[in-house]
């Protein structure tokens, strides 16, 4: 029953190739020819098939026009060059070309600037240091050379103002120098205080070079 | 397949640049005809799988179903303003679209099952089945115009 099913299907589904001629299988086309003389729903299939078959065959196209196909090949030229014109500007920006361009010219502008800023670091700090140095000088060659010394004589000398009542001028502008608090504080590397101060009044203890040279390192110190 | 003229232009034009670009892929494996007809039914079948991804999508937002009914007069443009035509390129227009390819390639371009085997990948007594239901559908199709009078 499935053997005559399966016969009567293969043969159905070659029925439109039957209608259109087109079956070249000799065996085929003997076993159609049986079928159809001893099956009459399949002749129907084959008559309902047919019609239909003409039906579409009769269907008619309406053409493109005339010109279309002459067109087509210079419109198809033109798609591809724009196609191509648009990869060139869009291909600049894609990831590989990215990766390829972009990304060491980054590392290069990063490197320089990693460059440019440590150079700078440097420089600060070897200012730091020339101005500490420069200070330290300074202290030294004060508690050397200076006639009074400021932490002790300093001292001694308010002591004395409050009790004899002091007049002496220098002394006094020492004094004004105190009470202004224009002193400058010193540091050490890590920026803790010494504790020890440097006066207005010691500046003017300083020699004429010496004073140039503290100025002048003074105005380069970024505070 | 397309059946209008403006998309069936624009095909054959994606085609043939497609085919531009991957000609220096091509290795020779199959035919050149073989090759350059799967691209184009396969441009084809995606155009008819947007076009209807759109129409659903309008019918959902307008929610006009009269819209979709009347979609089927763009199927037709490609033919004569005659009524038979019209309804018969309205009939393979409904049909499902791997079976529609089947039709078009075996009725109209009259290849071979082999060669439509090789561009759908499909057996042939698939391709046969498919033909066969293919030509069952129009006959519906136009058995009932011919009952509500549309068609003689």
């Amino acid at each position: 029953m499935n053997n005559s099913n399966s016969n009567y299907e293969e043969l159905l589904y070659n029925l439109p190739d039957y209608v259109a001629g087109k079956i070249t299988d000799e065996n085929l086309l003997l076993r159609i020819q049986s079928e159809l003389n001893s099956n009459p729903e399949f002749k129907a299939e084959y008559d309902l098939l047919s019609e239909t078959y003409s039906a579409v065959k009769d269907m008619k196209f309406s053409e493109p026009p005339v010109h279309y196909f002459t067109n087509l090949v210079p419109k198809i030229n033109e798609k591809i060059n724009k196609q191509k014109e648009s990869k060139g500007i869009a291909g600049f920006f894609r990831l590989s070309n990215l990766v390829k361009y972009a990304l060491p010219a980054v590392s290069v502008v990063l490197l320089i600037f990693v460059i440019t800023f440590s150079n700078k670091n440097d420089k600060d700090e070897s200012m730091f240091t020339r101005y500490s140095d420069t200070i330290s000088e300074i202290m030294k060659l004060d508690s050397e050379t200076s006639n009074v010394s400021v932490d002790v004589e300093t001292d001694t000398a308010l002591e004395s103002t409050e009790e004899e009542g002091f007049t002496d001028s220098d002394d006094a502008s020492e004094l004004s120098g105190i009470e202004n608090e224009n002193i400058i504080e010193l540091y050490d590397e890590n920026g803790d205080s010494e504790d020890e101060y440097f006066y207005y009044s010691d500046f003017e203890t300083l020699s004429q070079i010496e004073q140039n040279e503290l100025i002048n390192t003074l105005s380069e110190t970024k505070f | 397949m397309v059946i209008d003229h403006d998309d069936a232009d624009d095909i054959t034009q994606n085609v043939f640049i497609k085919l531009h670009s991957a000609l220096k892929d091509f290795r020779g494996e199959s035919a050149l005809f073989t090759y350059l007809y799967k691209m184009a039914v396969n441009f084809s079948l995606n155009h008819i799988k947007k076009v209807k991804s759109k129409q659903m999508k309008e019918t959902v937002i307008t929610n006009d179903m009269i819209n979709n009914i009347s979609d089927y007069s763009n199927y037709s443009s490609g033919f004569d303003s005659d009524n038979r035509s019209r309804l018969i390129a309205e009939a393979v227009a409904i049909l499902p679209d791997k079976q529609r390819a089947v039709f078009n390639m075996r009725f109209y371009d009259e290849l071979s099952y082999e060669e439509i085997g090789s561009v759908l990948d499909k057996s042939v007594g698939g391709l046969k089945a498919n033909y066969f239901h293919a030509f069952k559908k129009i006959q519906s199709f136009l058995k009932d115009k011919k009952a509500k009078g549309e068609i003689d």
